[in-house]
């Protein structure tokens, strides 16, 4: 509520001013365009096909097992058919190729981090890979629970169709929690920086802010169609969230990669030392931003 | 915690060693929210210094002063109101339904047509009006709120379910049906919403069509002056001949037919038991029929199972008691009855699972329609023989059976010519053909019957020749020129060149007769469509009066953000007002010019009331115009301000009021709008959850971080309690009635309820007590005056519980509701008993939260206290001594603390607040209170985030301008010597300190809008008619009372907005210390004057959206009467009661109350 500044609590706010200002470290100057690109490349593949084609071709192939039938009206349709089985095998094939994903994230990111400077995260590189999928798959059921939270709080369900929700949450979760957690592991202050103060330091992390910020928020506008009386099937529960985080997950990789871009651009000029207070004026328009 | 402060005050004090004028001085840091609950202040131990008068005659001057600031805002409000008042006025009158009444009679002689045709048989009968009488004698029986499925018998019931408590019940009427089916007609029987028993008696004794806005006169019910058949009785036989008995609507409604030498009339509203009424009926109705000669009509009236309804719901045990009690009346009614009487037993409306009637789902329009008589009534073969299958309209299957349908109104002219009346003039109705088909004279029954409906059909067109030569511009003109009026000169052109030939082929007649049917069904139903006669003009205008004032309100709000209210505001307004009443009159012939305008029912009302906001808008723009000038000059005020991106609450804000405003656009969300709303209020969640893990304080934070989660999870569970809408089907269950079927609260809520109050008090306690406001008034409030009304309000509740429960005869289910209050009043047995103790009780409760309190908080609204400690002076530090005290250093000094300084306003004004709770949640049912209790807590979590954001706010930016000047040091000590750096860092740090930036707090005020739907939502009320919570008008007041009844629905159904309207300034008052700056000043009101015209722009942009989506986009959508206009009236009401709870309460009486209190004490200014 203090309105001056005086002597007495300089001390503290300076402890403050370091913890606050403690920001990223700066990119690095070599700029991997064709990694980065190839990441969003798998990534939007990945997310592609757990959603549209596994599942349908599954359920083609079981249908055709069972009868032989007119499946081009099933193949179309299925997340909207029967989300639960669908939804089912999206979430195993896309954790299954998440984590294949995020442990080529992770040996590229602790080799990088042993060629370049000190990570900020404690024993990571250090780490074997059992451990470091031992992590993760702890952070990626902490951010279920999370999301299932969430969207409880948001109005869905407590023991009402509590299976849907769960699956939403676990979906959401493998989007956003799960893959950061390779590269982020336990280091609960570096997800701080990244997800409250809106401020990822190096181009995975802006990768992983955007796709998972995005999928968050296109989950939460897919939940607008909901309650319209147009009685389509893909208005039911899970379904319009987890295609709203879909679509706006594709969106956030492409701007992922934009925003790596932009980055490095920045970086750039900040080693030829155009301009010079760029750090500091990062962190006041972070700050206008935050208002 | 006081063993800490006062070192910490002192080392303060004498740090920076300067006496503030007022000899007080508030400690400059705090780290803590408990640190800073106390001010501390050094003086000598004299205690009469040099500046005493000097600095009283100084309070007392600026006592004078102070209430300029609230007055003005006050007034800036009131103008905001009225223009809102006139917008609505204007779109109201253009969009509600109105209907002109013609004030004709029909009269016997004179039947509107050639009735040459049917003058060869029946002239024997000598009482000839328009048509033969049929019958000498009626019975009339209504049942009020008798739904369709209470008639007809249900065999297909499955055997495994219970049956439902309402259906089988009134076997004499399955008796009917099977031993004399031709005796015997049963019809649904479906009425015109609103389905309100006022608006029902009129179409039925009328036949015309409801309009809307005459569903509110239920209160008051006003002579009707339309013709009617009761009248026609009245007039052909004579007043005596009439017998009536039962709920005085009617008797209000036919003043001069029905007086008290041939009624028995029982108060309707005032009746709390289901038995009072039925039981003076049942005894008047008695000796009626026993001696039939001293009456040709009788009318009964039984409100019992309505009452029934709205107090249980239909499944319900009493439900059952009470149509059996039907059951035994029509009994006696059927057997007594002579053979030219003909017996109508009907219902005037159903009602919906709740019991509750007024809308128009399926289950509140069909009610059930019994016609009888001991002549045979129908031959089945005729309706077969004259193939009218076409004409007539079944059912969907009930219990198996397949019936008729007919119109409510269809009653009217069948029953007036069976009587031998004329029709009346304006009915709208077709006769109901079964009746005219006469079984005793076969051969001749299609002339019977095509004479009838002849009559009919002659009767409608003379209503709209009349009609068009009234307005022969009116939509219902143009209807009859385009769309039906050729129907019956066609059917009249046929039934000519049939001519007087009695040996006219029956096919013929018949084809004559599905041509004026023809006729009558066109034209109800071209009349049904055009009677909500939408006059778009005025609408308009009424919409854009709205929105050019939101277009006002934002533009203060953006650009006048530090500046408050620009001078001279006011007589800009006054002097625009009335230069629109004086050009008012000369505006009418310039208005009249444009065309669409012609058409319109433009009065000079309408165009003055649309002058006087329009001119006063005007001056406000002219004022703000003038003032911009000299306010660029002063502060630095550009244009660029206006384009700039808003800051991220300000642009969350605008884009909650912007998707707020488009939940109007499609039915589907106004039918979800309770859960849209939890979808706004946790994304608010999330994003504060955001701001408060970025507040860099770590136990600030902590506390922020709960804060958040605690308002999330509240706004959650404030979210399962729910009163579903019929739309909503599937995806609501409703959980605020014990069941979907009844009325009355659960028992669980009973229990929560007294958890509720005894925790409440305590949760306000805590949150004093946390800022050391639990001082003065807060003390006596909340410890006593608040707990003993809460406690009287849950003993009121349980009570209710208990006296309805006990009430009537429940004998059935007693055994397994064995309640935990029950041994507490095993004293007391019947529910009348209660009546009288509750009463008191309530009324006492009521007292402490609308006298006692508000008396005890207007002498002494502060909740401070002083302090006194004689400390030693540490004299060794060589510090300077405040002025004054040097010469004649006391030994000892003395500290006075000021207890809850630092939320001086705040704790004052939420004893307001909760007085205003108390007065709120008396009015509600038990889990209504728990809601507003819930409420309140989220209210109070809102308040302090917004403190701590304020504060890390503030940090973030302290700590960024020291990161500066510590720079701009070190580079300036390198160059100039050291003291030279200190005074450019001081100045500095002042300069600085003018730009502290200001929490935007235009999100947490539209939170704040947004939590009373939330709670209007929570307590038990929807957007639609029925969910008026109509019982609450007897809170209290046993009889109805037509002051304080209409107040107690409307605090019912409106409160959660007063409470959020009324919690406004604590978003700026909480935690808010009155510290003055060098001139003695506390800057408050601009940011008062920004946040409560922000909750008005909220309110009254969502009704605009409302206007244009229900007025402009969908008024002929099919669902604008059931969803739409509903929505349209909450949304208006809410805007009204939080625009006048804003002005009268919240500024004029509380916030100018605390404002003058704490600036006298403690002698600051406020402005």
């Amino acid at each position: 509520m203090q309105r001056t500044t005086t002597t007495a609590t300089r001390q503290g706010l300076d402890k403050v001013a370091t913890e606050g200002s403690r920001t990223a470290p700066t990119a690095q100057p070599t700029y991997p365009l064709l990694k980065m690109t190839l990441v969003a490349m798998c990534n939007l593949t990945m997310i592609y096909s757990t959603l549209i084609w596994i599942p349908t071709w599954l359920n083609s192939y079981t249908h055709q097992a069972d009868q032989k039938q007119d499946t081009t009206n099933n193949n179309s349709t299925t997340l909207q058919n029967a989300p639960l089985p669908s939804l089912s095998w999206t979430l195993v094939t896309l954790f299954g190729l998440q984590t294949v994903l995020g442990l080529v994230q992770w040996s590229l990111h602790s080799s990088s981090n042993k060629g370049a400077k000190k990570s900020s995260k404690g024993g990571g590189s250090s780490s074997s890979v059992f451990s470091v999928l031992n992590t993760s798959i702890a952070i990626g059921a902490v951010g279920t629970l999370i999301c299932h939270v969430f969207a409880v709080l948001f109005g869905a369900g407590i023991f009402n169709q509590a299976k849907e929700t769960s699956q939403l949450a676990v979906y959401l979760s493998l989007l956003t929690f799960y893959p950061a957690s390779f590269v982020l592991g336990t280091d609960l202050k570096s997800w701080l920086r990244i997800f409250v103060h809106n401020s990822p330091g190096t181009y995975t992390e802006a990768a992983f802010y955007c796709q998972g910020m995005m999928a968050i928020f296109g989950a939460w506008l897919g939940s607008i169609v909901i309650p319209l009386d147009w009685d389509r099937p893909w208005q039911a529960w899970p379904v319009p969230c987890v295609l709203g985080a879909f679509m706006f997950y594709c969106i956030g990789t492409v701007v992922g990669l934009v925003v790596s871009v932009v980055m490095r651009q920045r970086a750039a000029r900040n080693e030829f030392g155009i301009g010079s207070g760029a750090g500091t004026a990062q962190a006041g328009s972070k700050k206008n931003k935050s208002q | 915690m006081a063993q800490r402060t006062p070192s910490l005050g002192q080392a303060q004090a004498q740090a920076s060693a300067i006496p503030s004028p007022a000899t007080l001085r508030s400690r400059t840091t705090a780290t803590t929210t408990s640190q800073r609950t106390t001010a501390t202040a050094t003086t000598t131990a004299k205690p009469n210094g040099p500046k005493g008068p000097a600095s009283a005659s100084a309070t007392q001057k600026t006592a004078t002063k102070e209430r300029a600031p609230s007055i003005r805002l006050a007034k800036l409000l009131l103008w905001v109101f009225l223009v809102h008042v006139g917008a609505i006025y204007l779109f109201t009158r253009g969009f509600l339904l109105s209907r002109s009444v013609l004030d004709s009679k029909s009269e016997c002689s004179n039947t509107n047509m050639d009735e040459s045709i049917f003058t060869d048989h029946r002239l024997d009968s000598s009482n000839r009006c328009w048509y033969p009488q049929q019958y000498k004698k009626a019975v009339v029986i209504v049942i009020d709120a008798l739904r369709f499925d209470f008639v007809v018998p249900h065999h297909d019931l499955p055997d495994d379910e219970q049956e439902p408590y309402y259906l089988n019940k009134l076997p004499v009427i399955h008796k009917l049906l099977e031993e004399q089916p031709d005796n015997t007609l049963v019809y649904q029987f479906v009425a015109d919403p609103p389905t309100t028993t006022l608006q029902r008696l009129k179409a039925l004794t009328t036949g015309t069509l409801p309009t809307i806005i005459d569903a509110g006169s239920n209160f008051a019910s006003s002579a009707l002056k339309e013709d009617n058949w009761l009248a026609q009785f009245e007039s052909s036989r004579g007043q005596d001949r009439i017998l009536f008995m039962g709920d005085d609507t009617w008797t209000g409604l036919f003043p001069s037919v029905l007086s008290t030498n041939n009624s028995h009339a029982f108060p309707s509203l005032d009746t709390h038991d289901l038995d009072t009424l039925d039981n003076g009926v049942i005894k008047a109705l008695g000796p009626a029929l026993e001696d039939p000669s001293k009456w040709d009509l009788l009318i009964a009236h039984f409100l019992g199972v309505d009452h029934c309804g709205h107090t249980y719901g239909p499944n319900d045990p009493h439900m059952a008691v009470k149509l059996e009690q039907m059951n035994d009346q029509l009994e006696k009614v059927l057997a007594s009855v002579s053979d030219d009487t003909l017996v109508v037993i009907m219902g005037d409306h159903g009602m919906n699972g709740h019991g509750d009637h007024g809308g128009d789902s399926d289950d509140e329009v069909e009610a059930g329609m019994v016609i009888y008589s001991k002549r045979k009534l129908i031959d089945a073969s005729l309706l077969d023989q004259f193939s009218l299958g076409d004409t007539l309209r079944y059912t969907k299957p009930v219990g198996g059976n397949v019936y008729r349908t007919v119109q409510q109104i269809d009653l009217v002219p069948t029953l007036s010519l069976l009587l031998g009346l004329p029709i009346p003039f304006n009915n709208l109705g077709s006769v109901i053909p079964e009746l005219f088909l006469s079984a005793k004279d076969p051969k001749n029954a299609i002339r019977d019957l095509l004479r009838a409906t002849r009559l009919n059909a002659a009767q409608v067109a003379t209503y709209f020749e009349s009609y068009m030569e009234l307005h022969p511009t009116s939509d219902i003109a143009l209807a009859v020129e385009m769309e039906f009026g050729e129907l019956f000169e066609r059917a009249e052109t046929f039934m000519r060149e049939l001519g007087q030939d009695p040996k006219a082929k029956t096919e013929d007649l018949a084809t004559a007769l599905k041509l004026y049917s023809e006729y009558l069904r066109t034209s109800l139903s071209s009349c049904k469509r055009i009677w909500a006669h939408f006059d778009v003009p005025l609408m308009a205008a009424g919409g854009g009066v709205l929105l050019a004032s939101c277009f006002c309100l934002l533009l203060h709000i953006t650009i006048y953000r530090a500046v408050g209210m620009p001078p001279s505001l006011e007589r800009f307004l006054a002097g625009g007002t009335l230069l629109g009443i004086a050009l008012a009159r000369h505006l009418k012939p310039l208005l009249l010019k444009i065309e669409t305008v012609q058409e319109s029912s433009l009065g000079l009302v309408d165009i003055m009331i649309f002058s006087m906001s329009t001119f006063s808008i005007a001056g406000f723009l002219l004022c703000l115009a003038l003032n911009a000038k000299s306010f660029a000059k002063k502060e630095s005020w550009n244009v660029f301000r206006l384009i700039r991106w808003p800051p991220l609450s300000g642009f969350l804000a605008c884009l909650f009021i912007f998707v707020n405003c488009l939940i109007f656009a499609s039915n589907s969300y106004i039918v979800h709008e309770s859960t849209f709303i939890i979808g706004f209020l946790q994304t608010f969640g999330v994003i504060g959850l955001l701001f408060s893990l970025r507040v860099p304080d770590k136990a600030a934070r902590i506390k922020a971080v709960i804060l958040v989660l605690s308002f999330m999870t509240m706004t959650r569970v404030l979210s399962t309690s729910t009163v579903c809408r019929e739309e909503q089907g599937d995806l609501c269950s409703p959980t605020f009635y014990a069941s979907a079927q009844q009325s009355v609260p659960s028992q669980w809520s009973l229990v929560m309820l007294v958890g509720s109050g005894a925790i409440t008090p305590y949760l306000i306690r805590r949150l004093l007590s946390s800022s050391k406001s639990m001082n003065g008034i807060a003390l006596l409030w909340v410890d006593y005056g608040l707990r003993i009304g809460i406690i009287l309000g849950t003993l009121y509740a349980v009570l209710d519980f208990e006296g309805s429960k006990s009430d009537g005869t429940r004998a059935a289910t007693t055994g397994n509701n064995a309640n935990a209050f029950e041994p507490l009043l095993g004293g007391m047995s019947a529910g009348g008993q209660y009546l009288w103790i509750k009463t008191t009780l309530v009324r006492i409760a009521f007292g402490f939260a609308l006298i006692i309190g508000p008396a005890a908080w207007w002498t002494n609204p502060l909740c401070m206290d002083i302090q006194t400690v004689e400390e030693p002076v540490a004299i060794d530090g060589g510090n300077r001594k405040p002025s004054g005290s040097s010469s004649t250093a006391p030994a000892t000094q003395r500290k006075i603390y000021i207890l809850g300084y630092a939320n001086a306003f705040g704790a004052s004004y939420y004893m307001a607040l909760t007085m205003m709770f108390l007065f709120v949640i008396l009015t509600q049912k038990p889990l209504g209170t728990i809601v507003l209790s819930v409420g309140l807590a989220q209210i109070s979590c809102l308040v302090e985030l917004v403190d701590i954001w304020r504060d890390a706010d503030f940090a973030v930016w302290q700590q960024g301008v020291i990161a500066r000047i510590q720079a701009e040091t070190q580079a300036s000590v390198e160059n100039s010597d050291g003291i030279a750096a200190a005074v450019s860092i001081q100045s500095a740090a002042q300069a600085e300190q003018a730009k502290a930036p200001t929490l935007n707090l235009l999100l947490p005020t539209v939170v704040l809008s947004l939590m009373g739907n939330l709670f209007f939502f929570a307590t038990g009320h929807q957007a639609t008619l029925s969910s008026i919570q109509w019982l609450s008008a007897f809170i209290g007041v046993p009889t109805l009372n037509y002051f304080f009844s209409p107040i107690l629905v409307i605090v019912n159904t409106l409160g959660p907005f007063i409470l959020c309207a009324m919690a406004l300034p604590l978003v700026v008052l909480w935690q808010m210390p009155p510290k003055a700056n060098k001139l003695g000043i506390v800057v408050l009101f601009p940011e008062l004057t920004r946040l409560c015209l922000m909750m008005m722009m909220h309110q009254s942009l969502v009704l605009v959206a409302n206007m244009f989506f229900t007025g402009g986009m969908f008024r002929r959508h099919l669902m604008v009467w059931k969803v739409f206009a509903p929505r349209f009236m909450l949304q208006a009401s809410a805007l009204l009661m939080m625009d006048l709870v804003l002005v009268t309460v919240t500024v004029l009486v509380v916030l100018s109350r605390v404002i003058r209190e704490v600036s006298t004490v403690l002698s600051i200014r406020v402005v």
